[in-house]
């Protein structure tokens, strides 16, 4: 059985130190904007945040610039999964949602018509995460997990893949500004209304999109009523790892959600940031809350 | 003039000459507010809505008191406005019941007829609270049945009614601390009082002479029709404006029981395809509105219940003298929806932003004019949805609407529990109808509103004392939930004086401030400065309202 090498994208969170530690690689995606002089600027999606902190990353949103995110590059492929390839091992891709973003798409074309006939000998698959984050990221643990299990490649796969809804997502904006330029949320005709005092509670659904399906008034409504669907949705939380991802909010807010959180009874809560791509289209101070619980199975219109 | 007996035709003269007295005296009822607030609106309430009724039997003959009294009922239910309207509307309902088949009433039966009323106008409250109208009309109406006997005459009865009413309105004040307090007596029994009066002096031969409104003026102004608008080439679109009223015959179907969805539903089969229908029993009579393009079918399968007692057929393609028929067309393009909203707002700002929120219908809520239940059916006619959502957004609105969303059968017409503007523009932030779920949606609303404190911030126009704030005029003054808690002078921290008084204050999230249409730039931006200043948790929004009357509304969260 080839070695198995695994891979998540820069939608998945994982900390320079657990991906050392779990030997989980990943494929940088690219953000750009333009500065005050128009001038263009683009740099990778990095998880390690070597270029910005994530304060001044989240910052230079606060000051106003509005930052696009691009997809993983051939190129990017090509210099990470080759030199795996190149050794004869199997790669497991477990991607961002291919409702947000198409490199999955790119990696299994690539597989097919590039990689496949160089080294037949090597299985590629991609999982189709239909999640981010430390949803994606939590599901690359459990895939470590069983890969040190001593799982095959197709195992791992279809564990993931069977269970992909269970990686539950809340999320809650700040404010709706950053999320209206990029409309990358789906929500009922006015659901927004008036987007002032107005927060959406967002899932990923069961299409992988990042869907509205409730609002709340005021800040400390929404990140409460986060915490209890989180407790509404739980699988066995006494099990689990639960992670909140915030793009530099408050530390007043991050403590209610962490005490919320912790009532729960989770094993343990863990807290990080919010990474370079998602932030971009959800903006500072956005709370994501990653959890494993009852499948998510409603799809947004 | 002694009267022994009481015939439609007499009914009908004394409740003209009582509006007559009301009109002539509707100021000093307006103006009796414990508020200093120019919104008085008590005696315009109950003069339109005696108006209503008027209306609907001016040009009648009728002699037989029954007969008279239900249509003098119906018009008074449709022209209800402001609680004590339809409190006056519920009164005369009642009274008409008890005079239910019957020509002429002796006083023994009139005073019967008069407990009638009692018994419907508390029973249409749903907590009916004494020290107003309701317990000057049940005190008169006591006394007036002990002091009668076979023998009297319907004038000891009347004068015995006002006797009483005029002792229970001077007491109302005793009954209703918030009265004591700003030295008012109640206005809906000082409305009624001046009604009586009136009707007494008629029985003492004396005419009042004053033009009332009517309410056929107001809403049908005749024009010409123009019949070159529908022309020899031109094909049906909009069909028939058809209205009848119906007398249900015994002989034909089980009256009493007979449930007037039968006829709705058969408006709606397909070969009739009826739009815009509205039917209404009363008794064994049925009033249907209904547009079709066949309404000779519509006649035709109606004559299995009952006769006609008049029809109605009008093209409407032609502009014909009543004002519905242009709002009807746009019902006619309106698209059909599960869910609609109807909100009563006051202000150009104000209802644009509803507008935007997804409010299908607004109604004007004029400060000095509260819409009548009429003008809530007007506007659920031009919607054709499942479900109508009714903002109130007044105390003084709330009964007239729950009237409306009785008589309505096109719809199922819940009514929210906003009695204020900031209270409906929060719940309307939350317009969710995803869950498909009514109860659901209507708890939501109800959740949204009960978290709002509504603050409104406007100017005395009299010195007085009310909930233990002294008040000068021309103060700025803060009401919070419908108490006054400060009075002062300092325009441009006045939303922070005011909002300080709410105790929980350091709980809230979220302050939506309403502009009205007197504040100054200066004043925007000096408030905002020192409640950004003072309140630095809190997220703050504003919108130009534009109402008149208050300077600031506010939705405190």
């Amino acid at each position: 059985m080839n070695k198995i090498a695994l891979f998540g994208d820069s939608t998945c969170d994982l900390t320079p130190e657990l991906r050392k530690s779990r030997d989980i690689d990943y494929v940088r995606m690219l953000v750009n904007w333009k500065d005050k002089d128009k001038k263009d600027h683009e740099i990778y999606a990095s998880l390690d945040w070597e270029v910005f902190s994530p304060k001044e990353y989240y910052d230079l949103m606060r000051n106003g610039a509005v930052i696009f995110t691009s997809q993983v590059t051939e190129q990017e492929f090509d210099e990470k999964f080759i030199p795996h390839l190149e050794k004869g091992e199997d790669i497991l891709y477990i991607s961002c949602s291919s409702a947000l973003s198409q490199s999955g798409n790119l990696a299994v074309r690539l597989a097919k018509d590039k990689y496949a006939q160089k080294y037949p000998k090597s299985k590629i698959i991609v999982v189709d995460s239909l999640c981010s984050c430390m949803g994606q990221g939590s599901m690359l643990l459990r895939a470590a997990d069983l890969r040190d299990a001593g799982k095959t490649i197709e195992d791992i796969a279809k564990e993931i893949e069977e269970t992909r809804l269970c990686y539950n997502q809340i999320a809650t904006v700040e404010d709706l500004s950053t999320l209206a330029k990029h409309g990358r949320v789906k929500a009922g005709k006015a659901f927004f209304g008036n987007i002032f005092g107005v927060k959406p509670l967002i899932i990923s659904d069961g299409k992988g999109n990042n869907y509205a399906v409730e609002k709340a008034k005021g800040r400390r409504n929404a990140l409460v009523r986060a915490a209890e669907i989180v407790k509404e949705r739980v699988i066995k939380p006494g099990t689990q790892i639960c992670y909140v991802s915030h793009a530099d909010a408050k530390q007043e807010d991050v403590d209610l959600v962490v005490s919320k959180i912790k009532e729960i009874g989770f094993k343990e809560v863990v807290v990080g940031n919010l990474g370079p791509i998602i932030s971009a289209s959800c903006g500072p101070a956005t709370f994501g809350i990653y959890y494993f619980g009852k499948p998510e199975t409603r799809v947004g219109e | 003039m002694i009267l022994h007996k009481l015939n439609g035709e007499q009914f009908k003269e004394l409740v003209i000459n009582g509006a007559k007295n009301l009109r002539l005296n509707i100021e000093e009822v307006d103006a009796l507010n414990v508020f200093p607030v120019p919104d008085g609106d008590t005696g315009t309430n109950m003069s339109r809505t005696i108006e209503g009724g008027i209306s609907a039997v001016s040009g009648k003959e009728e002699k037989n008191l029954g007969l008279l009294g239900k249509d003098l009922s119906k018009g008074m239910l449709m022209g209800a406005r402001g609680n004590s309207g339809v409190i006056l509307s519920q009164i005369f309902r009642g009274i008409c019941r008890g005079f239910e088949g019957k020509e002429e009433v002796n006083a023994v039966e009139l005073a019967k007829a008069y407990q009638v009323g009692i018994k419907q106008a508390y029973g249409a409250v749903v907590t009916p609270v004494e020290g107003t109208i309701l317990t000057v009309f049940r005190e008169a109406t006591e006394a007036a049945s002990k002091a009668v006997n076979e023998e009297s005459t319907i004038n000891e009865f009347y004068e015995a009614h006002l006797k009483q009413a005029s002792i229970s309105l001077k007491k109302t004040i005793d009954l209703l601390p918030v009265l004591k307090e700003a030295g008012v007596i109640d206005s809906g029994g000082a409305g009624y009082v001046y009604i009586v009066k009136g009707m007494v002096k008629f029985l003492d031969g004396e005419k009042i002479e004053q033009e009332l409104s009517s309410v056929e003026e107001e809403h049908k102004e005749a024009a010409p029709i123009d019949f070159s608008a529908f022309g020899a080439d031109d094909v049906l679109q909009f069909g028939y404006c058809t209205e009848f009223i119906l007398r249900l015959q015994n002989s034909k179907v089980n009256v009493e029981d007979f449930d007037v969805q039968t006829i709705i539903d058969e408006l709606n089969e397909e070969d009739i395809s009826g739009d815009s229908i509205v039917a209404l029993k009363d008794g064994d009579v049925v009033k249907v509105h209904v547009h079709t393009k066949e309404p000779g079918l519509v006649l035709h399968k109606m004559r299995k219940y009952g006769e006609f007692l008049t029809t109605k057929i009008e093209n409407m393609a032609l502009q014909h003298n009543e004002n519905l028929t242009e709002e009807e067309h746009t019902a006619k393009k309106m698209e059909h929806k599960k869910y609609a909203v109807v909100a009563v707002a006051q202000g150009a700002g104000v209802e644009e932003q509803f507008k935007a929120f997804g409010v299908d219908v607004i109604v004007s809520g004029n400060q000095t004019m509260n819409p009548s239940t009429e003008d809530f059916i007007r506007a659920f006619k031009q919607i054709d949805a499942d479900n109508i959502i009714v903002f109130p957004n007044n105390k003084n609105i709330v009964m007239a609407a729950k009237q409306a969303a009785q008589l309505y059968k096109g719809a199922k017409v819940k009514i929210a529990q906003s009695t204020s503007i900031p209270q409906c523009y929060s719940a309307l932030t939350m317009l969710d109808f995803s869950s498909d779920d009514l109860t659901l949606i209507m708890g939501n609303f109800n959740e949204a509103i009960r978290n709002v404190v509504t603050v409104e911030i406007t100017t005395a126009i009299r010195s007085t004392k009310v909930h233990g704030v002294i008040i000068h005029k021309n103060d700025h003054m803060g009401i919070v939930n419908g108490k006054i808690v400060f009075s002062g002078r300092m325009k441009n921290r006045i939303i922070f004086d005011v909002l300080r008084k709410i105790k929980d204050i350091k709980d809230k999230q979220v302050v939506t401030i309403i502009y009205g249409k007197d504040v100054t730039e200066e004043e925007k931006a000096k408030n905002m400065e020192v409640l950004r200043n003072k309140f630095p948790y809190l997220e703050f929004g504003a919108i130009d309202g534009g109402q008149s009357v208050y300077k600031y509304l506010i939705a405190v969260e």
